[in-house]
């Protein structure tokens, strides 16, 4: 048995984000463009959006598999005056098995996310000022044979945010700061159960990960540039920084997270590029406990087991052929250094001296066409591939290629 | 490092991957044999009406063929029934509802009946019950644009399983001698139906569970005569499934 303390991995709502398959992002911005439903000015006008794909996977560690990924919004905005707009927001999402994971999970994990965001707006001379609030359920689970409701990271979230539109010198700056409240039912962590044990101690040490978040952010625009910068802080109400000595310590997990991520679209006769890429840098007080075994007494620590450095690329090129026709291809490509994290060989010994590090993308292409003015279908084929000095992998694959096949398609986006 | 890696496997020396029908299937196999009842509800519900009666209609009914009627000889009917048309802000409201029924497994329990009746040996290997299900609900219809409509619906379906088998039957390593299971779950249902020509559309919904958090989706490109399309439920045993359906309105 395998105790380890602290954060199970990285925290899971931060991967969330990620957890999004990243070749549906690559391709749900479509060359070909559907019509918006805002298309005419109405004092109220309805939104609705649906994004869908359904591929199969063949990783080269495990069975192939469907993947798929399904979700709908469902909105309306009010233009209460000339100045003055709400918008209401709906999202339910699932997002299925999938293949092109953040590092350290399963293919086989799913989540169902329910959303509901409300937004009004006022025009001022200056710009645009737009709040912002909104409240996030999301379920978790990592196969079909578990229940929904009860798993590690599921979470919920109520926060808002604050947000000034300011158009100067042909560039829209948009600063902004969220702060979010994040509640984490069922996060435990092994070691803290088998200290507290006896003591109905799963239940009693549900919300180690409860949290709050606050995020700066300033986005800059100018066509064909976006560029924003994005920091972070999350800090743990319950989880404190364990100890070399296999003892919590009064301090509080503290996490950090700057971003600095670009994107440009261009354009030139049936041709357009669209090259993206992002920078991040993680740093966190917490460090890592790993038992080998439950009578373990020389445990493993990682000082600052959580920090690392992620850069992110990717580049997506279509050439229009018709109308209504186009063919793509696009790459992504991620890869994550962990400063202070040894990597561990496959019998799980860690290998100190060096620095886990893994390198994970997609690459591919396909069809795209509009099957309506506001449907844009996409049939494309993904190689996917990481690779790591990690090869401890008897629970999460860290080494393995993958060949998807899917249909992918939006309408309205 | 893993750069370099990354880039060795994408040269196409690692590229491995199997397709292993043998385990898949097993494993298909073993997620129907455990959850009868989640696969059975599965095909009932692809018997619902799915799409909202078209402009200018009073109603709708429908029979939904494949894969229901075919392979599973589970026949359904449905209808919907325009309340009030879309105006002056209001939407499309309409109730809509449908029943369903498994035929072989009434022709089975008949013949094991007629067996017992005339004293002949034709109950064997037979199986007695019967699977039928029903759904009802009401759907709205908002016009977000000349061309487009947006649906908000709430369902609720149910699914009354009770079969026994004179001798249990084997699949992928277990064996079933009885299936009793009763379902009923609302939904909400998120849809948008597309014009796409002459009484032609292209409708996407996806559905919610309120009790099992149960997802669905569905795509149907509807004509005038016929619905086809595929509906996905991704945690299911069988997770896609290709849809034909017949329609008439009024």
């Amino acid at each position: 048995m395998n105790m380890n303390s602290s954060a199970f991995q990285v925290p899971g709502f931060k991967q969330g984000r990620f957890f999004v398959v990243l070749f549906l992002c690559l391709t749900w911005n479509s060359e070909l463009g559907t019509r918006n439903l805002f298309a005419e000015v109405q004092t109220v006008m309805p939104y609705y959006k649906f994004t869908f794909s359904e591929g199969l996977s063949i990783p080269s560690k495990g069975d192939f598999f469907a993947n798929h990924e399904v979700g709908s919004q469902v909105g309306s905005l009010w233009n209460i005056t000339d100045k003055a707009h709400l918008f209401g927001l709906y999202d339910l999402t699932y997002e299925g098995p999938g293949l092109m994971r953040s590092e350290g999970r399963l293919f086989s994990e799913r989540a169902i996310r329910h959303s509901f965001m409300t937004e009004p707006s006022y025009d001022f001379s200056l710009g645009t000022l737009r709040l912002k609030g909104f409240l996030i359920d999301e379920k978790r689970r990592s196969g079909t044979n578990e229940i929904w409701g009860q798993g590690l990271y599921d979470y919920s979230a109520v926060g808002g945010s604050i947000g000034f539109d300011r158009k100067f010198l042909g560039f829209t700056f948009f600063p902004s700061i969220r702060y979010t409240n994040m509640e984490f039912p069922n996060f435990t962590d092994l070691l803290r159960e088998f200290q507290t044990s006896g003591q109905s101690s799963e239940i009693a040490a549900g919300g180690l990960m409860d949290q709050t978040a606050l995020a700066y952010t300033l986005s800059v625009t100018k066509r064909p540039f976006n560029v924003a910068v994005s920091l972070t802080n999350q800090e743990y109400k319950n989880e404190k920084v364990v100890t070399s000595a296999g003892t919590y310590s009064d301090e509080p997990q503290v996490d950090s997270i700057a971003e600095i991520r670009g994107e440009w679209e261009g354009s030139l006769w049936r041709f357009s590029l669209v090259p993206a890429g992002a920078i991040r840098f993680k740093r966190s007080n917490q460090n890592y406990l790993y038992y080998e075994s439950v009578g373990d007494t020389s445990p493993d620590f990682i000082a600052q087991n959580f920090n690392y450095n992620e850069l992110n690329m990717g580049a997506k090129l279509f050439m229009r052929l018709t109308k209504t026709k186009a063919i793509f291809g696009a790459m992504d490509l991620t890869d994550r250094l962990y400063t202070s994290r040894p990597p561990r060989n496959s019998s799980g010994v860690y290998q100190y001296g060096e620095q886990q590090n893994t390198t994970w993308g997609s690459t591919g292409g396909g069809l795209q066409w509009k099957v309506t003015d506001y449907s844009t279908w996409n049939l494309a084929y993904y190689i996917i591939t990481s690779a790591s000095n990690m090869k401890y992998e008897s629970f999460v694959p860290y080494n393995y290629t993958g060949h998807i096949f899917g249909l992918w398609f939006t309408v309205t986006p | 490092m893993s750069l370099a890696l990354f880039l060795l496997s994408l040269s196409g020396a690692p590229l491995k991957a199997d397709l292993n029908w043998t385990t898949k299937g097993a494993a298909i196999g073993l997620e129907i044999a455990t959850n009868p009842g989640g696969f059975l509800y599965d095909i009932h519900q692809l018997n619902e009406t799915v799409v909202p009666t078209r402009p200018g209609r009073r109603a709708t009914f429908s029979v939904q063929m494949l894969p229901t009627f075919l392979p599973f000889t589970m026949a359904g009917f449905s209808g919907r029934f325009n309340i009030t048309k879309e105006h002056g802000g209001w939407p499309q409201i309409e109730v809509f509802g449908g029943m369903d029924r498994m035929l072989a497994l009434d022709y089975l329990s008949g013949r094991k009946v007629l067996g017992l009746i005339n004293g002949a040996d034709i109950e064997d290997n037979s199986v007695t019950g019967l699977i039928k299900g029903r759904h009802y609900g009401i759907s709205t219809a908002w016009s977000a644009h000349p061309k487009a409509r947006v649906q908000l619906a709430y369902e609720i379906s149910a699914l009354e399983v009770g079969a026994n088998f004179s001798e249990p039957f084997a699949i992928a390593g277990s064996s079933i001698s009885s299936i009793a299971v009763n379902i009923e779950e609302q939904f909400i249902l998120v849809g948008a139906e597309l014009f796409r020509g002459d009484r032609h559309y292209l409708f996407t919904q996806m559905g919610y569970g309120l009790q099992s958090s149960k997802i669905m989706a569905r795509i149907v490109f509807s004509g005038r005569a016929w619905d086809w399309g595929f509906t996905v439920f991704p945690e299911g045993a069988l997770v896609i499934y290709p849809t034909l359906g017949f329609k008439f309105g009024l």
